[in-house]
């Protein structure tokens, strides 16, 4: 496999000790046994993410994305801008696509970096894409087999896909309400999926979870619900907000609701990276507060 | 088999629904040689798949009857089916027309005896039922089906199948060689009927169509009521066989949203009108059975609104004005959770029923601007009037969203303006 090189974008949860940290080790291991290598933008900044809706308006928060994307495009020259984070990516994209159908906004959006000296960096021409189009587009689910050493067989996932990387964009392809890629993917490692998870596109609050904790706890507690009535062993997401979310609140609800929920909630990084013959420990399961015995214990094999 | 006598007086009439056969038989019935195309094995269209017309009533294959006599009796219309035009060049007066034929592989000896179709064991989706049942692989398209021919479906020619189905024809009436043909023809003026199709509900996401046996489109709910249909009359759902009692209409599914269909297509309000009296037709007075119209507004337009006022009357139909946001499935029963707002009053629902209906919106079979250069799409890609276009006229459904009485006007419309043309090439001739 011919080595595969893109302009990455990490985001803030994906930071040392912050809450996906784990989800990047994994990426790490994974793109090492891919043979794909990733470019870190130098000096990237926040994405907005939700408080850029929220408060921030709208040209800070373009402009912040868009200073990504002029480093990138000064940086990393012809590679495509990929981010592990769904809200990194939609706010990149989304970014990108204004600035496309808007020459108001890039002229202000210029007039902005202008002050750092990036406004001739800025060409907006870098297709902007979640890791997960990388694997399903450039790799392609049988290229994500061929590093595969062990079967996750036995293991029964609900693939929670949420909603950052489905709406408004989503992946090429896919059904907005229901969509598959995530089920391949844990089909192709040999993990059993559940196809029909009713909670597949539920919201899980995002950032909600801390300002109406109550309301976001509701939404967490039926996607959980519905992945044990389901038979899932463990919840598989592409979204560190749905990863979070969905993991650490579950001694609350337990609390709140009488539930006695203890369900992992894994990152599709971690399921190829324990396939690939991964330990433990680079497959980030270290960093699973709920944690992921199945996986462990095939990856100690 | 094939051996078409077109000139530049001929009318070609491309489709044979309830508007190409209208305009075919008006304008033979006003002298004029007239070529009928039919891509289907048999004529007659969306209105054979109907179980009753609205507003009064009545029964389609009542006035398919006297179409089909009409057809029958008249000379000067020359019917070809499973053959589509694949190309239409030159002016008014003055066209070249490709048509493909493709094989049926049974002749004109079939005397409809069905023992083909014993003979065989593949089966086939049955579109005449929106594939909600199976055919066998040697089949004829409907009872009432014209011409009354058994047709071979090409997927098993070449099979033992087709072998069995040959040696069981008494009449030397299958022929496992016949080949796809085109013709070329020279026909003086077109009337483009092709109608329409329904859209794709799957494409509705948050309805679930694809996903929910329960949910299933209008269309499909008209075949269920018919005694030779799907379901052999009964109002059955798609899940389970159990009787749906409690059924919900889903207005503009897909309709007047830019996310699909931008078009009203007219006839959905008042085909889930009356759909909502097969309940009663069904059910009589048991309590259970009801009906609920989920609508934006109900367009029951100029003489429909007496029908309309009397299903408001009637105790079994509530309606509740919202756009359904979305439905979902209680797992262990099957039934459908429409969820939503209801805008009078403000009022969020999770309303359960047995069966979900989505009102379908109609889109046109062919896009007008693919038919040629000189023919304008509306768009939705219905045929827009277009001036400047000489002599290929649209009819019925191909033209805008249509009820049946409506489609006929149109076709009636087609066939002057079709024969004026034909009648120009006279004169100069002559």
């Amino acid at each position: 496999m011919a080595k595969k090189e893109y302009s990455f974008y990490p985001g803030c949860s994906s930071e040392r000790k912050a809450s996906a940290s784990n989800y990047m080790v994994s990426v790490d291991a994974m793109c090492e046994k891919l043979d794909i290598k990733l470019n870190e933008i130098p000096d990237w900044n926040c994405c907005g993410a939700s408080i850029g809706y929220a408060e921030g308006g709208e040209l800070p928060r373009h402009v912040m994305n868009a200073r990504n994307i002029a480093l990138s495009e000064q940086n990393n020259p012809d590679q495509d801008i990929v981010a592990t984070c769904a809200a990194c990516w939609l706010g990149a994209k989304e970014t990108a696509d204004r600035l496309d159908a808007s020459e108001q906004l890039l002229a202000d959006t210029k007039e902005v970096l202008k002050e750092a000296g990036l406004d001739i960096h800025l060409k907006n021409e870098t297709p902007i894409r979640h890791m997960v189009e990388v694997l399903i587009e450039d790799i392609g689910y049988e290229g994500l087999k061929e590093p595969m050493v062990k079967s996750l067989e036995g293991i029964k996932f609900a693939g929670y896909v949420g909603c950052q990387t489905n709406r408004p964009f989503g992946i090429d392809g896919e059904s907005f309400e229901n969509p598959m890629y995530l089920d391949k993917m844990v089909e192709t490692v040999g993990g059993e999926a559940i196809t029909d998870y009713d909670k597949k596109v539920t919201c899980c609050g995002g950032a909600l979870a801390f300002s109406e904790p109550e309301k976001s706890q509701k939404q967490i507690k039926d996607i959980i619900e519905a992945a044990y009535d389901q038979g899932a062993d463990m919840i598989v997401t592409p979204c560190p907000v749905c990863q979070m979310n969905v993991e650490v609140y579950q001694d609350q609800i337990n609390k709140h609701y009488g539930t006695k929920f203890h369900i992992p909630v894994t990152y599709y990084s971690q399921l190829l990276t324990v396939a690939y013959c991964g330990n433990a420990k680079e497959a980030g399961l270290d960093g699973n507060i709920i944690r992921a015995k199945q996986l462990e214990e095939i990856a100690a094999k | 088999m094939t051996d078409v006598v077109a000139t530049n007086e001929t009318i070609l009439v491309v489709g044979g629904g309830i508007s190409g056969l209208t305009a075919a038989l008006e304008a033979a019935e006003c002298g004029k040689q007239v070529l009928l195309v039919e891509k289907n094995p048999s004529v007659g269209g969306r209105i054979a798949q109907l179980y009753k017309y609205f507003p009064k009533l009545c029964r389609p294959s009542c006035g398919q009857e006297i179409n089909l006599r009409r057809l029958k009796a008249n000379k000067k219309i020359r019917l070809l089916t499973m053959a589509e035009v694949t190309n239409v060049a030159g002016t008014a007066g003055d066209y070249d027309v490709s048509i493909t034929i493709h094989p049926r592989y049974v002749n004109e000896n079939c005397t409809a005896c069905g023992a083909c179709a014993d003979a065989v064991t593949a089966e086939i989706d049955d579109p005449f039922n929106y594939n909600m049942t199976k055919t066998k692989a040697a089949y004829l398209p409907y009872n009432m089906a014209y011409p009354q021919r058994y047709v071979i479906d090409p997927s098993i020619v070449g099979s033992e199948d087709a072998n069995k189905a040959k040696a069981a024809c008494k009449y030397e009436a299958i022929d496992l060689d016949m080949q796809e043909q085109t013709i070329e023809i020279k026909v003086g003026a077109v009337i483009w009927a092709t109608g329409w199709r329904p859209y794709d509900a799957a494409k509705i996401q948050p309805y679930g169509y694809d996903r929910f046996p329960n949910v299933i489109t209008s269309v499909e709910f008209e075949r269920m009521m018919d005694p030779f249909g799907p379901t052999g009359g009964k109002l059955l759902r798609p899940s389970d066989a159990k009787p749906a009692k409690n059924i919900a209409f889903i207005q503009c599914a897909g309709s007047r949203d830019r996310n699909h269909l931008t078009h009203c297509s007219r006839i959905c309000c008042m085909a889930s009108l009356k759909q909502s009296t097969y309940i009663g037709e069904q059910y009589g007075d048991d309590a259970d059975a009801k009906a609920t119209i989920y609508y934006i507004d109900i367009r029951a337009i100029d003489r429909f609104e007496d029908f309309y006022k009397k299903v408001q009357a009637d105790e079994k139909v509530h309606f509740i004005k919202s756009k359904v946001a979305n439905i979902t499935q209680n797992r262990d029963t099957g039934d459908v959770v429409l969820h939503g707002v209801d805008t009078e009053g403000y009022q969020r629902y999770d309303n359960t029923h047995d069966l979900c209906v989505l009102a379908i919106g109609m889109e046109p079979s062919v896009r007008a601007d693919q038919i040629n250069d000189s023919v304008s799409a509306d768009a939705s890609g219905f045929i827009q009037p277009n001036g400047a276009n000489a002599a290929i006229f649209g009819a019925g459904c191909a033209t805008n969203a249509l009820d049946v009485n409506r489609a006929v006007q149109s076709a009636t419309a087609a066939a002057l303006r079709a024969i004026q043309v034909v009648n120009r090439v006279s004169s100069a001739e002559a």
